[in-house]
């Protein structure tokens, strides 16, 4: 790793302020630290948000619920507030890692951490999301590759939480230089372009306070599925979410969002829409499995993340 | 790159490793690792990856468990480490190493501090804990010489041991 100064800030627009002059933020650097030490992060000065004004707490608000930024994933995993509608994050922080990284890594770090493609992590390899020509995935090894081609990099989004929080319609809080705002996921997360090579819209100047989850009518249920390499320390290759709410027999509420499909955790829209309205019965699920890979074009090492998807949203929806 | 400007001063660091007071003098790019086992002369902690990919480095932060590779020492100000150099008899790392022992859950023995200092975390919180926590707590924990089995029979035996002190203090 290269030398760098190492600071705390006791407000937040001092953070911020740091931000426009190339400060790095450190959480649990669980993700920064490798980066560092691989030199694919450039930075000289370090600002621990841990000893920033910013909360880690979980809890009811008149809206739903709020997660501060520094949650660490082994709270978020054993958290009693997050029973019920949104037992799927539980779910999914259970599934992350290992108690050691849990231990240590944030809900902000864990939305923002940086794809793990084989390609980006090797500093000698040159490739179009570290500022390089093209996306050596798409002739090379891509087996957990995106099958959708939303950018010009075809890395998969590694976080199972965002997926989660991405099909309970949640938002995330920033604050920045021109005070909060309250961006929706569906809008935070943003597949790489040319002018932007990253998977967020986050402004340089801007920081994650929270992340709201609205509030679920009661009897919503929810699930999250991961499928891995091997049982457990592993990224997702594919991660189904879901959240259902039934009036009587009928699905009036379906939100389907999947990690490891695209270069963003993506929600399944035409799945939804196959299911919305029906019973979820045989041939609702048939239908919405059929449709699942609309849009996808897979690479010839990973077309095989269609079927795990199907099979983790059958075993879902057959489930809940 | 880094300019004169840029090049950090060492910070003074106040650490409790194994319950002593160990102030140090660190660049910020230290890690805690190599705090423990440059600076402190601690080397049970090994180094392997320096990723979170094998848990080799594996400490107790204020009792959680951590990979001291992705930690900077900097971070831990004040903090309590505790490392398998803290093991004695009559402590939950001194139990774990002798089960270790009794049940041959060592090979080559480079993952064995990473794997007692997982236990210990777990232990300390549940002194009987089930099947699930116990399989749960070493995930994070390679072992290449694959000694999985009796690494798991070792904290089994401590979980029953813990079953029956927490039954005799009921009773
Ligand atoms: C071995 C291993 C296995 C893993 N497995 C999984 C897995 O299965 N699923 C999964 O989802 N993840 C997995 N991860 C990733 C892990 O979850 C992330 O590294 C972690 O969540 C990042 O959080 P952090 O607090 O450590 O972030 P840091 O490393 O501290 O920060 C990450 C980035 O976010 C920025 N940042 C952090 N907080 C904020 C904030 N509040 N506002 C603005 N910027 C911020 C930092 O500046 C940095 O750029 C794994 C990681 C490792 C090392
Ligand atoms: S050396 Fe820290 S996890 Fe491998
Ligand atoms: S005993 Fe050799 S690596 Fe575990």
């Amino acid at each position: 790793m290269r030398p760098l100064r190492y600071v705390s800030s006791s407000t937040l627009d001092a953070v911020v302020a740091g931000l426009t002059a190339g400060d790095r933020l450190l959480a649990g650097g669980t993700d920064l630290l490798p980066l560092l030490k691989a030199d694919l992060v450039h930075t000289t000065q370090l600002v621990d948000i841990k000893r920033a004004p910013l909360s880690g707490a979980i809890q009811r608000t008149p809206g739903g619920l709020r997660i501060g930024a520094l949650a660490t994933l082994a709270a978020i995993a054993d958290s009693p507030l997050l029973d019920g509608p949104c037992s799927l994050l539980r779910q999914a922080a259970r599934q992350t890692a290992t108690v050691q990284i849990r231990n240590r890594a944030t809900l902000g770090g864990n939305l923002l951490q940086r794809p793990r493609c084989w390609y980006y992590r090797n500093s000698r390899s040159d490739c179009w999301l570290k500022g390089g020509q093209g996306c050596p995935a798409v002739e090379g090894h891509h087996e957990h590759h995106a099958i959708f081609d939303d950018s010009p990099c075809r890395a998969a989004h590694p976080s199972d939480l965002a997926g989660c929080l991405l099909a309970l319609d949640a938002a995330v809080v920033l604050y920045g230089l021109a005070g909060e705002r309250s961006v929706s996921l569906h809008d935070f997360f943003r597949a790489p372009d040319s002018e932007r090579r990253r998977e967020t819209i986050l402004g340089n100047d801007e920081i994650i306070t929270a992340v709201d989850i609205p509030a679920l009518p009661a009897g919503t249920v929810s699930i999250y599925l991961k499928a891995m390499d091997r049982k457990a320390w592993a990224f997702a290759l594919v991660g189904m979410g879901i959240v259902l709410h039934r009036t009587g027999t009928t699905l009036d509420t379906v939100h389907i969002a999947a990690t490891g499909l695209a270069q963003v955790p993506r929600r399944l829209a035409y799945c939804e829409q196959a299911l919305a309205g029906t019973t979820a019965a045989d041939v609702h699920i048939d239908a919405a499995l059929q449709v699942l890979g609309r849009g996808a074009s897979p690479l010839p090492g990973n077309a095989y993340k269609l079927d795990l998807a199907r099979g983790l949203l059958e075993r879902g929806l057959r489930s809940l | 790159m880094a300019t004169t400007d840029a090049q950090p001063r060492h910070t003074p660091l106040s650490l409790w490793v194994n319950g002593e007071y160990r102030p140090l003098s660190v660049q910020p790019r230290r890690t805690l690792l190599d705090a423990l086992r440059n600076d402190c002369g601690l080397t049970g902690a090994k180094k392997v990856c320096e990723m979170g990919n094998c848990g080799a480095c594996t400490v107790l932060l204020d009792g959680a468990a951590v990979y001291s590779c992705l930690v900077l020492a900097v971070e831990c100000e004040q903090r309590s480490v505790t490392t398998i150099e803290g093991g004695a008899a009559g402590n939950t790392v001194g139990a774990l190493q002798q089960a270790f022992i009794e049940h041959d859950a060592l090979q080559c023995g480079y993952c064995t501090p990473g794997q007692i200092m997982s236990l210990a975390a777990l232990f300390e919180r549940e002194p009987a804990p089930t099947e699930a926590s116990i399989t749960e707590a070493v995930a994070g924990n390679l072992c290449r010489c694959g000694a999985y089995r009796h690494i798991l029979e070792a904290a089994r035996s401590l979980a029953a041991s813990g079953t029956e002190r927490r039954g005799a203090g009921d009773g």
